[in-house]
């Protein structure tokens, strides 16, 4: 497993869960891209209009939007978070003010993905990542795999 | 005429006052010590140490044009903030790499860069 100390800095749980660093650093996409599978894309609905974000969907920083953006992908909201084999899940993060600030992706192995920011993607448990930086859980989507 | 420090005109790098590209410098470390790992662009740029960089004006604009090349993602917002300009196409948005050669080309014709 690779560990990353500057990781375990900025979110402290993951010293206390399994993770492993995946990949190198990158400022081209971000994590809901990630989640989505785009790695090509920083996706944002800034007010400015300035990055990707799904057309049709409102550009607001709101629960309500990323859920929608994930919709539009075939993902439904849903309250297990635990591996199905017949489905993929997504976990949106949310902060105090219920604004998302996070999204990771369900593994094969039960584990999940992320793309931390501007800096390296991981596998990891769901809890690794919340915290002061990523807040909590705010919701889980699913989707039947293909 | 006078300028205020952070008002002077500077067009290329090595025409940026000192005292200017330092506390850009030491701005921007501070700035991405404490957004690092941040998925939201939004919540990074709303950050205080960034708006303050923003507040530098015109006078920093060849230094972020330079960092681009290191940082692509970094400045996109603060020089749209500052120039009130936007050179990136629609078939670009959120092609990062793709976003900061749009502004390192704006950056040429504009006479930032060479």
């Amino acid at each position: 497993m690779t560990k990353a100390i500057h990781l375990e800095i900025r979110y402290p749980n993951l010293a206390i869960t399994d993770y492993n660093v995946t990949s190198p650093r990158s400022q081209e996409y971000n994590c809901f891209a990630w989640a989505a599978g785009d790695q090509a894309r920083w996706w944002q609905p800034t007010p400015e209009d300035q990055f990707y974000w799904v057309e049709g969907v409102p550009m607001q920083e709101t629960l309500s939007a990323y859920i929608q953006a994930y919709q539009t992908l075939g993902y439904e909201p849903c309250e297990d978070r635990t591996i199905e084999s017949e489905y993929e899940k997504i976990a949106l993060y949310i902060n105090d003010e219920g604004i998302p600030v996070h999204a990771s992706r369900q593994l094969r192995s039960g584990m999940w993905t992320s793309k931390l920011g501007a800096l390296e993607d991981i596998e990891h448990q769901l809890e690794g990542l919340t915290g002061d930086r990523y807040g909590k859980i705010g919701q889980i989507l699913k989707k039947l795999k293909s | 005429m006078t300028y205020k420090l952070f008002e002077i005109p500077s067009k290329k790098v090595n025409q940026v006052p000192e005292e200017i590209q330092e506390r850009f410098t030491k701005l921007s470390k501070q700035w991405t010590q404490d957004v690092e790992g941040m998925s939201s662009t939004l919540e990074m740029t709303k950050h205080p140490v960034y708006q303050e960089i923003v507040s530098m004006g015109k006078a920093v604009i060849p230094l972020m044009l330079k960092d681009l090349s290191q940082n692509p993602l970094y400045w996109l917002t603060a020089l749209r903030q500052i120039t009130q300009e936007n050179p990136v196409p629609l078939e670009h948005k959120g092609k990062i790499k793709q976003m900061a050669e749009d502004w390192l080309n704006w950056g040429k014709q504009q006479g930032y860069l060479a």
